[in-house]
């Protein structure tokens, strides 16, 4: 690769494997407390509750996939 | 039982923690060696020269290696952060409270990497195709990249700190119910069985666990921030 950064380093793949757990669980727990807390401000609930958890879990799938994919999509372009 | 720093004076309606002090402390260690293992270089390397280049030399080519020659100038970045954050982990190894078991500080931390990450990219790409990127796969996602980057400080910082507190607040219980058991077997006055045994667990909460997150701190800002540019 010409920028020198070598596909597959140990290290880098154990930090980003660890970062996946809380990077999925971070987005859903974040939505739960902004819908209770719009719901609260609107009283509406439970709308905004479910919008955001279900948002969350599309973050979360979401950041899954990124990190998964990080070196697949750097092999396609090149 | 309290767990969270304690407030030790204040200036001008400003609490000043034991987090702040401690800080303090490890930057007046952290520059003074760097004035000590800075100064009068010479070419061939003897003494002290030998370790700061050591040190030097392993931070220069781990950023050469996971982020890219181009992006060398990382270096000095991440060399700090491991320096600060390896420091501030093994502080609970002298009886003082580690500075990354508040979440003010591992978040300012991670807020520091989070605009470098997004500073480096726009600079890189440019800035209006930096911010197309969050259209894609397509505009409806919009939100969604928004709250998945907004997440990432969050998570990085969380994570330091969480571990580093559960440490802290393990290893305090231990001492706690130590002196509790001292007292029941009749040396209450002298609690006996405070030395030896937390050895193992400040084996595994403050070196090894120390350690290991300083290091993942370190690595995942790298992989963040090459990410955005490349």
């Amino acid at each position: 690769m010409p920028t020198g950064r070598r596909k597959g380093n140990v290290l880098e793949n154990l930090a980003l494997i660890s970062y996946i757990g809380i990077s999925m669980i971070i987005p859903i727990i974040g939505g739960v407390y902004i819908g209770r807390w719009l719901d609260s401000r609107l009283n509406t609930q439970p709308i905004f509750l479910f919008v955001f958890i279900v948002t969350g879990v599309i973050v979360a799938f979401m950041n899954l996939f990124k990190v998964a994919t990080k070196d697949i999509e750097k092999g396609k372009r090149k | 039982m309290e767990f969270g720093p304690k407030v030790i004076f204040e200036i001008g309606g400003i609490p000043v923690t034991e987090t702040v002090i401690n800080t303090w402390i490890i930057m007046l260690v952290l520059t003074v060696l760097a004035m000590i293992g800075g100064s009068a270089f010479k070419k061939i390397p003897r003494g002290r020269q030998n370790v700061v280049e050591v040190i030097v030399d392993a931070i220069n080519k781990l950023t050469i290696q996971t982020m890219g020659e181009d992006k060398k100038f990382f270096a000095s970045y991440m060399g700090t952060l491991f320096l600060f954050l390896l420091c501030a982990n093994l502080l609970g190894l002298l009886g003082l409270r580690p500075p990354t078991a508040d979440v003010n500080t591992t978040f300012a931390l991670s807020t520091l990497t989070f605009i470098l990450i997004h500073f480096y990219g726009a600079k890189r790409k440019g800035t209006g195709t930096y911010l197309k990127g969050f259209l894609e796969p397509f505009p409806l996602l919009l939100p969604m990249n928004i709250i998945s980057e907004l997440a990432f400080p969050v998570s990085l910082s969380f994570r330091l700190f969480g571990n580093i507190v559960g440490g802290l607040i393990i290893m305090s219980l231990l001492y706690g119910s130590l002196i509790g058991l001292s007292s029941m077997v009749g040396l209450g006055a002298f609690p006996i069985l405070q030395a030896g045994i937390p050895l193992v667990f400040h084996l595994y909460f403050d070196i090894f666990s120390g350690v290991l997150h300083t290091f993942i701190f370190m690595m995942l800002s790298m992989v963040f921030i090459s990410i955005a540019m490349d």
